[in-house]
């Protein structure tokens, strides 16, 4: 218990001064209670692990302290680039925690025999069919439900139905059945022109696929057929075209389609070694780097320190995970901890490489950094299933 | 299960260090260039945030200064006109010119950094540029400018021992202070005074391209001083100019004929080695001016760079000649900046001045300091005076007044070039009298 105070106080206080600098440097103009919503969300989080212990819970060390650190790189980016954003993004962390611990009691009991399985995937699958028939969407992909209160993007939700789905369904061997929904789930997706959406939801139930039979081709077979059919659909897409030219050849349109990659670029050029300090550099300048370009952001005025030391907490938090999933005694859990390896770090991956122009970008936010009430709130819930899992493992 | 879920352990540290090779590739190894692109927003925003350094005079008198009036950053410059040229402008909208432009990167304090500076800016978040002083002289400005009168034309002194540009005139000016209230007046002002024509104006040299002419012919041993020049048709007559004598007097066909012997190849060798035909180095922009090819000249257009024809020479190409020859045959590196001042610190060495490049044979630039010597006493070249200047003036039907030369004569400070467009030799010479009878008396 001292041990892990320890930790917080060490993440906090790197959280905290973090906002702090930022809400200096942002000068007198800021009214200081606006510093209060980020602070109470990351003081929350250590309250929530207490009371889970006090409960005679016991999660793996590393996972909620690691957490509570991107949670605090992201809060103090987004207040950097409006502090509104970041009390909304607060509001949804401290939603995110309730819904975490919720999942968490929730898997530490499950038994994959029981309970209604299928139910889960008509879950994903009417989360991902949603957004058409709502208000909001729009010209965004990953489609937006603008509900007045709140909006949201359906499929920060959805992914987490879709790794209990899996998770149940493959432990129990429906290999059929798991296919026949995430393949109408990527279809609707396709639909929706989200082909990042659809990506994720394809490499998440393969990577859970891959661990349950160990059947490499035949999964890199469908995953090459996908590749296909975004190939051959890609007129369809039209937001698709520019946006791979413009990641291939940016001064082809470098006020067009090259635009936002031109941006991303001269701030992390911009950022160097160590970055231009905290409100010293010129982040919104970049398009979208709230939501899709958060660690281009991070790399302005962290520099290249900032951005090792956020893909660090990435690599370490999913191998926490991945090692719960090994030290999981039965198949369900096992697999719903890969599932949350797999769905969080390989849209982490995804993402950040975009960042960095290793690949397009896709329109996904970062995991715990980005704004995204439903992502915030869907990837806390991911990270509750991992807490419970080590804990039905031994945690600790 | 648990092999595979290893697998996948690894897949997660191979993908975490790819993306951090890939940021350091953009970060760290293609950063600094691309951070100071021009198309990078980020350096326009900064000036906003950055208190520009200002431009001195070798006597640390401002030539440019950045003032704060209603919390917004104004640029003065306290000489107005007389100024414009060297220092040019720098507008949002109109973009710079002139050393304001050329050491921007100084200005805004994004070329050098100090540990210091850095730590300021990361504390404050503001930065303060760099305060360059420059080689100028308000003074000796002032007085070209008024040397000159209001006539079309350019002044350029030099400093003899370092090379460093004491004075830089173009007429007519602009008063930088009230550019954006002025701009479309002078678009459209006749004489172009927003044309540099002391470092951009590219002129025919006329008799003053006798000095290369000259220097050639007495290095590549072709004619010695005393002998005699033909100037005249009558083989008589020879015997009354000499090649001393020759510089000032209407002797056209002895030059010619003198650069058929040194022939093109050797002629254009040395000019070159003059600094004609490619730009000074300098700061600011400046022109290469025109040196014929060999290849391009036939018997008749060689025979005709003897006065000149087919030469284009700046003013500041030909001070770099005057220069060059009052050092005995050393070139001295033309230069504006003499050092780099951050605020409240120690001046920065900008790099070392490179000494200068000998060109000539110290016989031969003595030899011809002489011959300038007998110009200044001819009626056509009468500069000096009681200044114990030596120079060369020049001018006619067509092509613009020169005077060209250095003083004092026996121990050279100062060299110039004095252009006057429209003008004849004598208004040129005129300019340089007056210029030289204040000038000496600041600078021995």
């Amino acid at each position: 218990m001292r041990r892990q105070l320890g930790l917080y106080g060490l993440v906090l206080a790197f959280g905290m001064g973090a906002v702090g600098l930022v809400h200096a440097a942002r000068g007198p103009r800021e009214a200081p209670w606006a510093l209060t919503y980020p602070l109470v969300a990351l003081l929350s989080v250590p309250a929530v692990e207490l009371a889970l212990l006090r409960s005679g819970f016991r999660p793996d060390r590393l996972l909620l302290p690691l957490t509570a650190a991107l949670l605090s790189v992201g809060l103090a980016t987004l207040y950097r680039l409006s502090p509104d954003l970041a009390a909304r993004q607060a509001t949804a962390v401290c939603a995110g925690l309730v819904a975490m611990v919720a999942s968490a009691h929730w898997v530490a009991r499950a038994r994959a025999g029981e309970g209604a399985g299928p139910l889960w995937g008509a879950a994903f699958l009417v989360l991902v069919a949603l957004p058409p028939f709502l208000p909001g969407g729009g010209e965004l992909a990953p489609p937006l439900v603008d509900l007045g209160v709140v909006a949201f993007q359906p499929l920060g939700l959805a992914v987490v139905f879709l790794v209990v789905f899996c998770a149940f369904q493959l432990a129990r061997e429906r290999r059929a059945f798991v296919g026949a929904m995430v393949a109408a789930g990527v279809l609707l997706l396709l639909v929706q022109r989200d082909v990042g959406g659809a990506a994720t939801v394809l490499v998440t139930t393969l990577g859970v696929a891959y661990v349950a039979t160990g059947q490499a081709k035949p999964l890199a077979v469908v995953a090459a057929v996908f590749g296909a059919v975004v190939l051959v659909a890609h007129p369809l897409l039209p937001h698709l075209t520019p946006r791979v030219q413009g990641w291939l050849d940016p001064w082809s349109d470098p006020a067009g389609g090259g635009y936002q990659t031109l941006q991303a670029t001269f701030a992390l050029a911009s950022g160097g070694l160590f970055g231009a300090g905290p409100g010293a550099g010129h982040p919104d300048l970049v398009p979208a780097a709230h939501t899709d370009l958060t660690l281009v952001a991070v790399g302005e005025e962290w520099g290249f320190a900032g951005i090792l030391a956020v893909l660090t907490l990435y690599a370490v938090w999913t191998a926490r995970v991945l090692k719960a999933a090994i030290s999981a005694s039965e198949t369900f859990p096992r697999l719903v901890a890969a599932g949350v390896a797999v769905a969080v770090g390989a849209q982490a991956f995804v993402v950040a490489a975009g960042n960095v122009r290793l690949l397009p970008l896709v329109g996904l936010p970062l995991p715990f950094l980005s704004y995204g009430v439903s992502w915030i709130v869907g990837h806390l819930a991911l990270l509750g299933l991992a807490l419970g899992v080590s804990h039905r493992a031994g945690g600790r | 299960m648990k092999s595979r879920l290893r697998k996948l352990g690894a897949l997660n540290l191979a993908a975490a260090a790819l993306l951090a090779a890939w940021a350091a590739y953009w970060q760290v190894v293609r950063g600094p260039d691309l951070a100071h692109d021009p198309r990078n927003p980020r350096l326009l925003l900064a000036e906003e945030r950055v208190a520009r350094g200002a431009v001195l005079d070798r006597r640390g008198r401002p030539l440019a200064v950045t003032v704060w009036r209603d919390g917004r950053a104004q640029r003065v410059y306290p000489h107005g006109e007389v100024f414009g040229h060297p220092v040019g402008y720098r507008s949002l909208r109109l973009g710079k010119t002139g050393l304001e432009a050329a050491l921007d990167a100084e200005l805004l304090g994004v070329g050098e950094v100090t540990p210091w500076r850095e730590l300021e800016r990361r504390l404050t978040g503001r930065r303060r540029g760099l305060d360059v002083l420059t080689t100028l002289d308000a003074q000796v400005q002032a007085w070209a400018w008024k040397a000159l009168g209001a006539s079309a034309g350019a002044v350029v002194v030099l400093d003899v021992r370092t090379g460093g540009v004491l004075a830089s005139v173009s007429r007519p000016g602009f008063d930088p202070n009230r550019l954006e209230e002025t701009w479309a007046q002078l678009q459209r002002a006749p004489g172009s005074p927003l044309l540099d024509r002391a470092l951009l104006g590219a002129y025919p040299p006329g008799t003053t391209f006798r000095l290369v002419v000259l220097a050639a012919a007495l290095s590549r041993g072709v004619v010695t001083l005393d002998g005699p020049a033909p100037c005249s048709s009558r083989p008589e007559a020879h015997k009354e100019v000499r090649w001393r004598q020759a510089l000032s007097v209407p002797c056209d066909r002895a030059f010619e004929g003198l650069v058929e012997q040194v022939g093109a190849a050797t002629l254009r060798e040395v000019a070159e080695a003059f600094g004609l035909g490619t730009p000074p180095p300098v700061e600011p922009a400046a022109t290469a001016g025109q040196l014929p090819q060999p290849k391009d000249l036939d018997a008749a257009r060689l025979r005709r760079l003897g006065t000149g024809e087919g030469v284009l020479a700046s003013p500041l190409q030909l001070a770099l000649v005057a220069a060059t020859l009052a050092r005995g045959g050393e070139r001295p590196r033309p230069h504006f900046v003499a050092a780099l001042r951050p605020v409240g610190g120690q001046d920065l060495e900008r790099g070392q001045v490179p000494p200068p490049t000998r060109i000539l044979a110290v016989q031969v630039a003595r030899g011809i300091q002489a011959a300038l010597q007998e110009a200044t006493r001819s009626p056509a070249g009468a500069a000096g005076g009681e200044f114990s200047v030596a120079g060369l003036a020049d001018g006619g039907p067509g092509r613009p007044g020169w005077f060209v030369g250095f003083g004092p004569r026996s121990s050279p400070r100062l060299a110039v070039a004095v252009v006057v467009e429209h003008g004849d030799a004598e208004a040129a010479a005129r300019a340089a009298r007056m210029l030289f009878l204040r000038a000496l008396r600041v600078v021995r």
